[in-house]
């Protein structure tokens, strides 16, 4: 054997060790990520030209290969990116779900039920003090839980951004890594070495920053270019570190280091982080803030309006300030609606009750409220109301004190002695106007009057109107009280409803006087002839609770003369505030003085013995309020509301009411052991809300529901790309794996088939040594 | 006592079949070396049962060598251990020529059969190392002891 010979063998070894080498190399990376199978693939060297023949010269490794699918890998990266989209997103949805705490009854649905549950109770008995102490603690509590969950909500988005801030140094991380194999794989290659493991660190690279970014990425022979969003990440050579930037709305976004555009994330771990912080979160806290928002507002509304057990208030003060925005240091030009209260004031009435301590008298005061008026305009409509005086302290908080033995409420108190006047059967002799205003009177029309002193006559003029042709109630009464002669002949004239009506001051039979002419009959269209009074007055009483959804008015009419309770057919009209007749009721021979009639939405009316006269245009006006703030300036400021703030976070209880249980104001009208707020408060568990569109509880149930049904959407989501991704990876295994027992059984099989060839060895060298020494 | 030339005709039968078996040894072995040399296992397990095969019928021609070799040492009184093929010739003279010319081709494919048969043992020798120290490196000599052991387990999912 020559040196040919020898060259030959160790070449062969050589080859056949390296082959055995990446078995061995495949083996100890079975369990390493991303690994890809290599193989040694043998070539025959270069054979030697031996007097024109050609002589073998033995075998050499030609290539280290890896198995492995680019195309593949590609689809692996982009599934990645939207697995990890999805459990990111999983992970904060999840967290939300925790923190609502349902259905273990501490979350906000079990607490709503919880305080509708107190105001139910407490309607039952609205001066248990135990349940109104009740009812302010679940309140408390219901606020307390939005007010936490607006905390939580706000420190799941902060995690979810902070988790951006920690990926993004994972990624330029990685994206320093693939620059780096970039540069390595390069050097390799340009010695004509194919890099496998690299390339195999440099794949499980772009796997792992397609786990945290979407990405897409573009082999060249000088490496890999990978761009997120549109934007740079890494070249050959370079890298493009992202950046987490905010901007003035906080909201969160990605630079890549040198970018002009912010970088468009749609996948990943971030790409599901940004979308919860950015999206889910969000829309969440905006249901839940509107939720909050309106249960503060209709809540305060209805109970606004509503008065406490012992009656009105001696002082108010608003909940919420005013806001200085124009900066001159004052509150009282501010536009209501424009003046930093945390809900609009809209154009509409308030009504103000000012109720006497000692009689319980009360005295109704309609204000017209714009939002486009000044808070100081505003302010003196409550000033001009007797006995009350409104305020702003220094901090923009608006306060209303009663005078002196009263006490002032924005309730619906309904009048139970409507006819204080008398022009409804009255005992002063009284006549009242055909007709409502405006009254079509000309300059210099009379109306003569024969009174105790003698016959004189009024005369109008048309400078005492602003329109004569179109005389105002007010007006008329004016002149007409104003006249020396009227107050001479001891009579007066009274506004009832749109109506004038002439009456003598003192009352009983004896009383008289007479319309005798005038050229202003026909325009006011009073009657002529004698009106006298009468001992026996008919007493006109207004029971129940108005129950009805519009404030408006009832006129009560007399169809003929006669006495109540003995004349046949003796019947009362009642119509409403548009001229509609809405009863008709029976009140002569038959019907028991004193006894309550039930007419529409919860009143009653009762008359007591007495003459009516259609003919002297007897009339009298029950006034019925549906809602005593139609403007909802009372919410607005926060004066007498139940809940206070503006959103969840904001959301709690008026101290004056946790301080003082008795404050809650459970009547409508102020009777004592009334619940009509109350009710109105409990209707809103099921009612729609405006806004809302749905109850508080179906708005809350829709709410969860769409956070269940969107974890529920996302772990499909997450099932189905996971399947898809396992699928792929396990076609890569296929591909790039490394089978441990194949790679054993062919290790094994070498070792036994090796032992067997060695078992022979020394047979052969003893026959051979045999036969040589017997040569 | 046999006849000289009949037991030359028995020595030079025995040595021309020896010959045969070493070459056919030799074709074996080189079939082996090439099986060891392409990593194939199953290769080299068929080319050891040949060589098995082969070696089985070595008994019977070693008898009728020591059958030769002992008559001719008694033919011409000498001790067995001093005869060679090379003396035998010597001895015969002249008519030995045949048995000269088939001592030649004895020593050529015998000489070949050894050549490869070192060959073969060092690659062996070689890949036994390699691949004893790429399983110990995976699963460590404590696990199971010498891996040539019966009974020795291989986690195969390690």
């Amino acid at each position: 054997m020559g040196i040919q010979g020898l060259n030959i063998g160790l070449s062969a070894l050589r080859s056949s060790r390296s082959a055995m080498e990446t078995i061995g190399h495949n083996l100890s990376n079975a369990n390493t990520e991303g690994y890809s199978r290599q193989s040694v693939t043998l070539g025959a060297t270069s054979p030697r030209s031996v007097d024109g023949l050609a002589i073998g010269t033995g075998v050499e490794p030609e290539a280290l290969t890896r198995a492995t699918d680019t195309v593949l890998n590609r689809r692996i990266v982009v599934q990645a990116a939207k697995v990890t989209r999805l459990e990111s997103m999983m992970v904060g949805m999840n967290s939300i779900e925790s923190f609502l705490g349902e259905p273990n009854g501490f979350g906000i649905g079990g607490l709503l039920d919880g305080f509708f549950n107190s105001v139910s109770e407490l309607s039952a008995s609205p001066t248990d003090l135990a349940l109104r102490s009740e009812v302010v603690r679940s309140a408390d509590s219901l606020a307390s839980q939005f007010n936490q969950l607006g905390v939580q909500l706000d420190e799941a988005k902060a995690d979810a951004l902070r988790r951006v801030d920690f990926v993004v140094d994972e990624i330029n991380t990685i994206v320093d890594n693939i620059r780096d194999l970039n540069v390595e794989i390069a050097q390799f290659a340009s010695q004509g070495i194919a890099a496998n493991d690299l390339l195999d660190r440099r794949d499980e690279a772009l796997r792992a920053l397609g786990e945290r970014i979407n990405i897409t990425y573009y082999e060249e022979p000088a490496g890999v270019r990978v761009l997120a969003g549109g934007q740079l990440l890494a070249s050959p050579v370079s890298t493009s570190h992202l950046e987490v930037r905010r901007d003035g709305n906080g909201e969160t976004f990605l630079m890549a280091e040198g970018g002009t555009e912010p970088v468009e994330v749609t996948g990943g771990e971030i790409g599901g982080l940004m979308e919860f912080a950015r999206d889910f979160v969000p829309e969440f806290q905006a249901e839940m803030g509107s939720l909050a928002r309106s249960m503060i507002l209709e809540t305060s509304r209805l109970h606004s309006t509503g008065i406490p057990p012992n009656g009105g208030f001696r002082h108010l003060t608003a909940s919420n300030q005013l806001t200085d925005s124009n900066g001159n240091g004052g509150f009282g030009d501010e536009i209501l609606g424009n003046a930093g209260l945390p809900f609009d004031v809209h154009e509409g009435q308030l009504y103000v009750n000012v109720v006497s301590e000692s009689t319980g008298e009360f005295a109704t005061y309609a204000i017209d409220v714009d939002p486009d008026q000044t808070v100081s305009t505003f302010l003196q409509d409550i000033d001009e109301i007797p006995l009350l005086s409104a305020s702003i302290d220094g901090s923009g908080r608006f306060s209303i004190v009663a005078g002196g033995g009263v006490r002032f409420d924005f309730g619906r108190r309904l009048d139970p002695t409507p006819d204080d006047a008398g022009t409804f059967g009255g005992g002063r002799a009284s006549v009242g106007t055909g007709s409502g205003e405006p009254f079509a009177l000309s300059g210099g029309d009379t109306l003569d009057i024969t009174g105790s002193g003698g016959p004189f006559t009024v005369t109008f003029s048309a400078i005492d109107f602003d329109d004569i042709g179109a005389a105002t109630a007010a007006e008329l009464a004016g002149v007409l009280n104003a006249n020396a002669n009227l107050q001479t002949a001891g009579m007066r004239a009274e506004i009832v409803g749109d109506q004038v009506f002439l009456q003598s001051v003192a009352a009983g039979a004896t009383e008289t006087f007479d319309i005798t002419g005038g050229s202003s009959l026909g325009a006011l269209g009073l009657p002529t002839g004698t009106a006298s009074g009468q001992n026996a007055a008919v007493e006109v009483a207004i029971g129940g609770t108005y129950t009805g959804d519009e404030n408006g008015t009832l006129t009560f009419r007399p169809i003929g003369d006669g006495a109540v309770g003995t004349t046949p057919g003796l019947q009362v009209e009642v119509v409403d505030e548009t001229g509609t007749t809405v009863a008709t009721i029976d009140v002569g021979e038959g019907y028991a003085p004193g006894t309550a009639i039930q007419l529409a939405d919860g009143l009653t009316v009762s008359f007591t013995f007495g003459e009516l006269s259609a003919t002297n245009n007897d009339a009298f006006v029950q006034s019925h309020v549906a809602n005593s703030d139609t403007s909802d300036i009372l919410a607005a400021f926060g004066l007498n509301s139940f809940f206070t703030g503006s959103d969840a976070a904001s959301f709690g209880v008026r101290g004056d009411l946790v301080d003082d249980p008795f404050l809650i104001a459970s009547s409508g009208s102020g009777a004592k052991a009334g619940n009509q707020a109350l009710l109105e408060i409990l209707a809103l568990q099921q009612d729609e809300v405006e806004g809302l569109d749905a109850s508080f509880m179906d708005f809350y149930g829709n709410s969860i529901g769409r956070v269940g049904f969107e974890i529920d959407s996302v772990q499909n989501a997450v099932d189905v790309e996971q399947f898809l991704a396992d699928s792929l990876t396990a076609r890569k295994e296929q591909v790039s794996g490394v089978n441990v027992d194949e790679e054993l059984v062919n290790l094994i099989q070498f070792e036994q088939s090796f032992t067997a060839a060695s078992r022979f060895i020394q047979t052969i060298n003893s026959i051979t040594d045999e036969v040589m020494s017997l040569i | 006592m046999k006849d000289p030339q009949s037991l030359l005709n028995h020595l030079c039968a025995w040595v021309e079949c020896e010959t045969t078996f070493q070459r056919e040894l030799s074709a074996i072995l080189d079939t082996q070396e090439r099986a060891v040399l392409a990593g194939d296992a199953a290769a080299v397990a068929e080319s050891v049962e040949q060589v098995q095969a082969v070696l089985e019928r070595a008994p019977e021609r070693a008898e009728r060598r020591v059958q030769v070799f002992t008559d001719l040492g008694e033919l011409w009184q000498v001790a067995v251990r001093f005869l060679t093929l090379s003396s035998i010739a010597e001895r015969f003279g002249p008519c030995a020529d045949h048995l000269v010319a088939l001592r030649s081709e004895l020593r050529t494919a015998t000489a070949d059969v050894v050549r490869r048969q070192r060959r073969i043992s060092k690659f062996v020798a070689t890949h036994r190392r390699v691949t004893r120290d790429i399983l110990e490196a995976l699963f460590g000599a404590e696990n199971g002891g010498p891996l040539e052991c019966e009974g020795t387990l291989l986690n195969a999912e390690a």
